[in-house]
């Protein structure tokens, strides 16, 4: 075994200068006595949990489409996330919020006018939990509004 | 989005029903529908049909029973938001007498001809006329097969007894068609959401819908050619794939999103 390594190493001496040593196949040792890891297996990448499936961003469903969403805040405990896409008539909002229970609510709906929408921001009850998210949002909506004209 | 025609006339329903192009301009819509892509279209479009069918506002709702304890409310607003999103929040949808409804019956009716039972069922139905739905008619998109999923339409007017009129008949047709269309929308949505984010294949979509019809790991491993061992160990992965703990709720999630 020894001598088998041994000429391995004589081997990698004898590349050009230059030239990168190609990594031994898995799970043989190299010249550093380290093994190269392993790619997962396909089964093993399978089996990672999905449970956040239904929690996948809506942009991609919306892949390849010309309205992609132009703004979407998520708070940092993951429970609501509101996207934004300008569209001609106003702006379409969804927003999708984790509640107790493991039950998911969704809305979707038109704003004519940032008012509305400002409006709409300052009636939200987790307006106290997530005070940052709700300034950005208002911000960014209204900055959505007047790029929209 | 290329509608062209002017909202219906507001002055009644029978007025606007009456209208020559009353079924052509909702049935334009519907067809819209059917190509619509994209989930900001399909609120546009809810927009559009509410006004052409001659209501004020309307909402589209959504639920789906996801696994043992997960249910999904989805909603799609053509009212006044800002209206709904004070109150929703403490809404309890289980007990919204206008679902409640929708979950037992096929037949569009007017939300005054519901009975209404109990303090929630009454918050629910002051809750509604707080969003401007002060005379409604309420348009379930039901599933077969025992499924919990099911879609709801209402349709809203500020003028209390607004679908009390002749044209109520004309509304409800023309209703249907846009509440079935927007469940299977809504439906196919759900389906591909599901599909990319499980990456679910083929394969196990048929052993989900062996397990659907009731058959037992060795009448499945003999249908499909497999030991019993490989039926239950695609099962474990299928379980871990979709987020449930039994084969038995895989089954149920993959036929409420319509999948088997």
């Amino acid at each position: 075994m020894s001598d088998r390594l041994a000429s391995k190493r004589d081997e990698e001496r004898q590349l050009p200068e230059g030239s990168l040593p190609s990594l031994p196949p898995p799970g043989v040792p190299t010249t550093n006595g380290r093994c190269t890891p392993r790619p997962m297996r396909h089964r093993q990448r399978r089996r990672r949990p999905c449970r956040d499936r239904l929690s996948a961003p809506t942009e991609a469903l919306d892949g390849g489409s010309a309205s992609r969403p132009t703004i979407c805040v998520k708070s940092p405990d993951g429970a609501l996330t509101l996207t934004l896409w300008p569209r001609p008539g106003g702006v379409v909002v969804q927003r999708s919020e984790l509640r107790l229970g493991d039950r998911r609510h969704v809305q979707s709906m038109l704003f004519a006018s940032a008012h509305a929408f400002v409006t709409w921001c300052e009636t939200d009850q987790l307006r106290f939990a997530y005070p940052m998210l709700f300034f950005n949002l208002t911000r960014s909506g209204r900055e959505l509004f007047d790029s929209a004209g | 989005m290329n509608c062209s025609t002017a909202p219906a006339d507001s002055t009644s329903l029978f007025a606007a029903t009456l209208r020559l192009d009353y079924m052509a301009g909702v049935s334009a819509v519907i067809r819209e529908m059917q190509s619509a892509r994209e989930q900001t279209q399909a609120v546009e479009l809810l927009h559009e049909a509410t006004l052409r069918m001659g209501a004020e506002a309307s909402i589209f709702a959504s639920f789906i029973r996801e696994g043992e304890t997960g249910r999904s409310y989805r909603l799609l607003l053509a009212c006044d938001p800002a209206r709904f999103a004070g109150d929703e929040r403490v809404h309890r949808h289980e007990l919204d007498p206008w679902l409640i409804y929708s979950q037992k019956h096929s037949e569009p009716i007017r939300s005054s001809d519901i009975s209404i039972v109990g303090d929630a069922g009454r918050a629910a139905v002051e809750l509604a006329q707080r969003f401007g739905f002060h005379s409604a008619v309420i348009v379930p998109a039901p599933s077969s097969g025992g499924l919990s999923r099911i879609g709801v339409l209402c349709l809203g007017s500020s003028r209390p007894g607004y679908f009390d009129d002749e044209g109520y008949v004309t509304l409800k047709v023309v209703a249907r068609g846009v509440a079935m269309e927007l469940h299977e929308w809504w439906l196919g949505r759900l389906r591909e959401e599901l599909v990319a984010g499980t990456a679910i294949t083929s394969t196990d979509l048929a052993l989900l819908n062996h397990e659907w019809v009731g058959h037992t790991t060795k009448t499945i491993a003999r249908l499909l050619g497999l030991s019993t061992s490989s039926v239950d160990s695609r099962f474990q992965r299928l379980n871990v794939k979709l987020g449930v703990t039994s084969r038995k709720l895989a089954a149920q999630l993959a036929a409420e999103y319509g999948l088997i």
